[in-house]
């Protein structure tokens, strides 16, 4: 996706978060709570997140020699195997305290489904690591 | 010899945990069944986890060996982290739209603020070891 795409994309974003901010607070009153806070929540982070990109290509865009080394730096080798390890290990961080939010809920009398479903998205997660393992070596 | 002591010791522990959670189910009859049980499981589970690599025969057949060296090289060790690292996003999108989702229902409120917890967590620990890689290599 080139910068023209990338902008356009998020001015879309960015609308569309006004627009359900919007409806949040036209609505408040006529919907459940739970569909308002929803809306509401949901637009504020497409607005957010929208926001700080489009002015991060504004700055690119004025100053494109540093666009030029953001972008070498994102597609180095080094920055992209020092990422993957990143986000490696906190995924594996992230699987085992899913277990360990399970444990808890035992302790704590939960309903049967929160450890049932823990443990199937912990199972999930590692077969598709395995398949996803399995396919790279072969694309690789 | 290092790991065969770490072995070892979480074997013990494994076995310490199932007995106490057993003896805890004689001596305390009213004690919640589901917690001693959640305890005499984890430590069996750790004793025959930390039993099964003790007496593993992996290192005795060469073909194995080869097998696990290639997995352990730059390349396998790089596909590795890839396939981790997808599935950890994967994970993650997965308890965002969970706690949508489940925001809906007449689930206790801890249990949305639990997996969007865990969720910033997680960012939270990309960016902590990205820049801790960065560092170190």
């Amino acid at each position: 996706m080139n910068r023209t795409q990338k902008k356009r994309l998020f001015q879309i974003l960015l609308a569309a978060g006004i627009v359900l901010l919007a409806l949040a607070l036209l609505l408040e009153g006529l919907v459940s709570d739970a569909l308002g806070g929803m809306l509401c929540g949901v637009g504020s982070g497409l607005m957010a997140m929208s926001g700080s990109t489009l002015l991060n290509l504004r700055h690119e865009a004025k100053h494109p020699e540093m666009a030029r080394q953001h972008d070498i730096e994102q597609r180095d080798e080094r920055n992209v195997a020092i990422r993957n390890r990143a986000k490696a290990v906190s995924g594996e961080a992230l699987q085992w305290s899913i277990m360990a939010a399970a444990w808890l809920s035992i302790g704590l009398d939960a309903p049967l489904w929160v450890p049932i479903t823990a443990t199937c998205v912990f199972v999930a997660k590692s077969v598709l690591e395995l398949y996803l393992i399995v396919r790279y070596q072969r694309e690789m | 010899m290092k790991n065969r002591a770490i072995l070892v010791s979480l074997a013990i522990a494994g076995a310490l945990l199932a007995g106490a959670a057993l003896w805890a189910a004689r001596v305390f009859p009213a004690a919640p069944a589901a917690v001693l049980g959640a305890f005499g499981l984890a430590g069996g589970l750790l004793l025959l986890c930390a039993l099964a690599e003790l007496l593993s025969t992996r290192d005795l057949d060469p073909a194995r060996r080869e097998r696990d060296r290639e997995d352990r090289d730059e390349r396998g060790t790089m596909i590795r982290d890839k396939a981790r690292a997808r599935a950890g996003d994967v994970l993650l999108w997965l308890l965002l739209f969970g706690a949508g989702y489940l925001y809906f229902f007449d689930v206790p409120k801890r249990v949305n603020l639990t997996l969007l917890g865990l969720a910033s967590v997680k960012l939270l620990l990309d960016w902590v070891f990205a820049a801790w890689y960065r560092r170190k290599f």
